[in-house]
């Protein structure tokens, strides 16, 4: 099955920095980036082209910035939670500042963990690393259905 | 004798025996029941025992004076309590003109009196003179009286004196009760003016208080007003400055992020073929976007630090510095040795405040020290009966009286970033956070002797929560 991890940053750097530090860490599944909310949604959403979940598979966990053009982070969490069988996918939150206030609604809105991004290189390969040994590892992930591929297989054939 | 003389003795013998036979004629017709006989030493009177014997013991033994009297004064006859009034004996009285008793002022009153009186008698007030001289009030009550055919007076003769000195006394009392109401309603009146001012004084006041109390709740529903718009005015910018800091700090450290991260990863991968310089210079550009981080970081702490709603507990200061000891290697050996001597009292703080306050002087504590030098801290407590000092003694380079004040002030820095790195931000989270919490800080040094710092808030134990 494809498996993908999805980051939803908006800053450029900051995108190429964490595929960079992620190819580093020597992680398998392939991280795949949308710059704003709207297309995050449409991603999960499986719009447009987003459609091919060959190209673009559901991913297994989120990693999503909160200060994003168009929808912000928190509202893309709430939508995310809104729908049934997204429920149980694994939102990691990936942020500049922590203030606690974030902290507190990102997890009433029902986030999964809270990461402030690191300032240089070094901290961040320690970062990765993290996400890669705990919850790529060490944590069990759930299974997300709902995928076209899912639905269309799950669904008994029109034509019988 | 002769026969001249003889029928002269004869003659008058013989009127004697008439008058003598007329009296007895009357005392046996009872036309008189008193005589009055002409003696050697005056008149002499002599009344009949028989039935008015109990009248003429009345009168006699009656505790007033009674007198008989013709209508122009002269005294047919007086009792024995009269005598005794006027000091004289019966018979030098009857006979006597009643004038005699009474001084001049009193004929005209007296006269008068003696005139006017009719069947039903009449009463007077006069002042009798009585024994030795001396002035009697007496009461005549005078009534008519017909004595065998002749017009006369009975006079009831009363000593008033008893009478006129209790009326004397009445009067006199009367006259005291008199001045003393008079005084009395005087005072009463003045009393009542008084009292009639002070009401209207109070009326005044009161009408005034009235108005200042109407005044006073307007300025205060003013005040309240102006409070309630400034609050909110404040408040608005409050959380203005809030979101302010917070893009500031978001906004300013991406960029930051990226300088950081581009250098590194330029030294990373052109390391070795860089010539010395050059990574140097990566270096510094690397180091240059750290410290503006850190300081970033630091005013966003500070800033905070001033704003931030504290929520007051009881801390267990003990508890909090060994966590941040264990939280951090550069807190533990071998890059130092912290001890704490007794266990740290409990203390009334904002946590999160105070540990930020703690980490920022064990991370000075640790920093600032001569090289070579292996930094040893040691944390110990005073119980100040409502406060609790704590006090960080280190072994570190010391600081000079001039700089001690300095220190604490935002930005202020005693040396050079090339020996000991920092922002000039620490030590005033460390004294706007502790003076927030209603505590003080200070500082004890002395150069190349080490510092201690120290740090009082209130004591958990001395104020419930």
């Amino acid at each position: 099955m494809n498996r993908a991890v999805l980051l939803v940053e908006d800053l450029e750097n900051d995108v190429f920095l964490i595929n960079r530090t992620w190819a580093k860490a020597g992680i398998q599944i392939p991280l795949h980036s949308v710059s704003d909310g709207h297309l995050a949604i449409a991603y999960l959403a499986g719009d447009g082209a987003y459609a091919d979940r060959q190209k673009y598979p559901l991913p297994c966990l989120v990693l999503l910035d909160l200060k994003l053009p168009y929808l912000m982070g928190m509202d893309v969490l709430t939508w995310i939670r809104s729908q049934s069988h997204l429920r149980g996918l694994p939102v990691i939150i990936l942020t500049s500042s922590a203030l606690q206030r974030d902290i507190d609604e990102a997890y009433q809105l029902g986030a999964n963990a809270f990461l402030v991004k690191p300032s240089d290189i070094f901290q961040l390969g320690e970062m990765v690393r993290l996400i890669r040994d705990f919850w790529l590892q060490a944590n069990q992930l759930p299974r997300i259905e709902g995928d076209v591929a899912d639905a269309t297989s799950a669904r008994p054939s029109a034509e019988g | 004798m002769t026969k001249k003389d003889a029928e002269k003795q004869l003659a008058a013998v013989q009127q004697r025996l008439d008058v003598a036979e007329q009296t007895l004629n009357a005392i046996y017709n009872q036309e008189v029941d008193a005589l009055v006989v002409g003696g050697p030493e005056g008149d002499q009177v002599f009344s009949l025992q028989g039935a008015e014997a109990s009248y003429r013991l009345l009168v006699e033994a009656m505790n007033e004076g009674a007198l008989t009297v013709q209508p122009d004064g002269t005294i047919l006859y007086c009792n024995n309590r009269f005598a005794a009034m006027a000091g004289k004996p019966i018979e030098k009285i009857i006979g006597s003109s009643w004038w005699r008793f009474f001084a001049g002022e009193a004929k005209p009153a007296l006269s008068a009196l003696l005139k006017d009186v009719n069947d039903h008698g009449k009463k007077g007030e006069f002042t009798m003179t009585a024994a030795r001289g001396t002035p009697l009030p007496v009461q005549l009550s005078v009534r008519p009286l017909k004595l065998g055919g002749v017009k006369a007076l009975s006079v009831l003769v009363t000593d008033i004196c008893e009478l006129e000195k209790a009326h004397q006394a009445l009067h006199h009392a009367n006259e005291q009760l008199e001045s003393r109401v008079h005084e009395r309603t005087r005072e009463l009146a003045k009393a009542n003016e008084a009292l009639r001012l002070e009401i209207a004084e109070r009326l005044q006041t009161e009408r005034a208080l009235a108005e200042t109390q109407e005044k006073l709740s307007l300025h205060a529903a003013n005040l309240e007003k102006t409070v309630r718009e400034r609050t909110a005015d404040l408040r608005e910018k409050i959380a203005e400055l809030e979101i302010f800091s917070y893009s500031i700090s978001h906004d300013l450290r991406a960029p930051l992020r990226a300088i950081k991260s581009f250098s590194q990863i330029l030294i990373e991968e052109c390391g070795p073929k860089l010539e010395a310089d050059h990574a140097g210079y990566l270096q510094r550009i690397v180091a240059g976007a750290q410290h503006l981080d850190t300081l970033i970081q630091e005013v966003l702490i500070y800033s905070r630090t001033s704003r931030a709603k504290l929520s007051f507990g009881h801390v267990d200061l003990d508890a909090m510095v060994r966590e941040t000891i264990q939280n951090y290697s550069m807190f533990q050996p071998p890059a130092a040795q912290i001890t704490i001597e007794d266990p740290i009292p409990q203390v009334v703080a904002h946590e999160a405040l105070l540990m930020q306050c703690v980490s920022n002087l064990l991370g000075n504590a640790v920093k600032f020290i001569p090289p070579n030098t292996v930094p040893a801290v040691k944390i110990r407590s005073e119980a100040l009966d409502l406060f609790v000092r704590v006090w960080f003694e280190d072994n570190g380079i010391g600081i000079h009286p001039a700089d001690q004040e300095r220190i604490f002030r935002l930005f202020e820095r005693v040396h050079p970033s090339a020996e000991y790195p920092g922002t000039g931000i620490g030590l005033s989270i460390v004294k706007k956070g502790i003076e927030r919490m209603g505590g003080c800080v200070g500082v004890e040094s002395t150069p190349g002797q080490g510092s201690r710092f120290w740090i009082q808030l209130p004591a958990a134990s001395a104020n419930e929560i």
